[in-house]
């Protein structure tokens, strides 16, 4: 992940977090831009599909990498979804308690995919590939 | 009482019975909305004409770029923005959020003379949603 999406992820979960304070249950989301699953990208041929053309199917990149001067350029697409899922089980004791005491259960994933594609010097793609392909997303009610 | 009023009177009751177990149940809701950068607008980018549009033009209308490349010979300038809404449900029991970002990202691409030889731009933010369900896909 670039610096540029981190400090976008962290911005948005200092605005999303201080949402999940009270209450029994909290469920949360954070999305970064659609998901590009492999059949979105089965168009390109490497030696064949140009620029213009990913750029017509998968919208501009969120970031172009030069390889060199003359050697071509990588376009990259950043993509992230986070889960987040906060539980307080000891909420519903406030109805039988003076007190009302937290006991709190918090756990979420941040699955995060770059789709990269290489072009060559003439912007024809060269190579295509997921840097990443992570599942890590997923609500979770039990920490441990 | 004729039967048409006690069938209206039965819906008034009703209709407020389902009013106030809504404002029970539902105890709140919030929407938040943050950008990074200025918006890049349309008509703003058709006035960039390639083998026309020099450096200087490019940069009086829309300012310095957030990002400069060189790659393949050209000099690529690189203009974004990201937009972030955010929306919370707060039931007595469960509260839902959802923040969305999406990004427009704009490519001009320059030759060795600075003239404009193509320019990439993808909107996305028009496509962004106020979201409270977290469970889709």
């Amino acid at each position: 992940m670039t610096r540029k999406t981190s400090s976008l992820a962290l911005a948005a979960l200092i605005v999303l977090l201080p949402l999940s304070g009270c209450g029994f249950a909290t469920f949360s989301r954070l999305s970064f831009n659609d998901p590009i699953k492999p059949e979105d990208v089965a168009f390109i041929q490497p030696g064949q599909t140009t620029f213009s053309q990913v750029v017509a199917k998968l919208g501009t990149p969120d970031e172009l990498t030069p390889l060199g001067e003359q050697d071509g350029a990588v376009a990259a697409y950043h993509f992230l979804d986070a889960k987040y899922t906060r539980i307080n089980y000891g909420w519903p004791l406030q109805f039988v308690s003076p007190v009302s005491p937290e006991m709190i259960m918090a756990g979420g994933g941040l699955g995060t995919d770059v789709f990269q594609v290489v072009f060559d010097a003439n912007w024809v793609a060269r190579q295509q590939a997921f840097a990443k392909h992570v599942h890590a997303n997923r609500h979770r009610l039990w920490p441990f | 009482m004729k039967p048409y009023e006690a069938k209206g009177a039965g819906l008034a009751r009703t209709m407020t019975g389902i009013f106030v177990l809504g404002l029970a149940v539902l105890s709140g809701c919030s929407f938040s909305r943050g950008t990074i950068g200025d918006e890049l607008k349309k008509e703003d980018v058709a006035t960039i004409k390639k083998g026309e549009s020099a450096r200087t033009d490019v940069v009086a209308k829309l300012g310095a770029p957030d990002r400069i490349v060189q790659a393949n010979g050209h000099e690529i300038l690189q203009y974004y923005r990201y937009d972030i809404k955010v929306k919370g449900l707060f039931l007595i029991l469960v509260n839902f959020s959802r923040a969305n970002i999406k990004s427009d990202d704009l490519y001009v691409l320059l030759n060795k003379d600075g003239i404009v030889d193509d320019v990439v731009f993808g909107k996305r933010t028009d496509r962004l949603e106020f979201q409270f369900w977290p469970f889709d896909d």
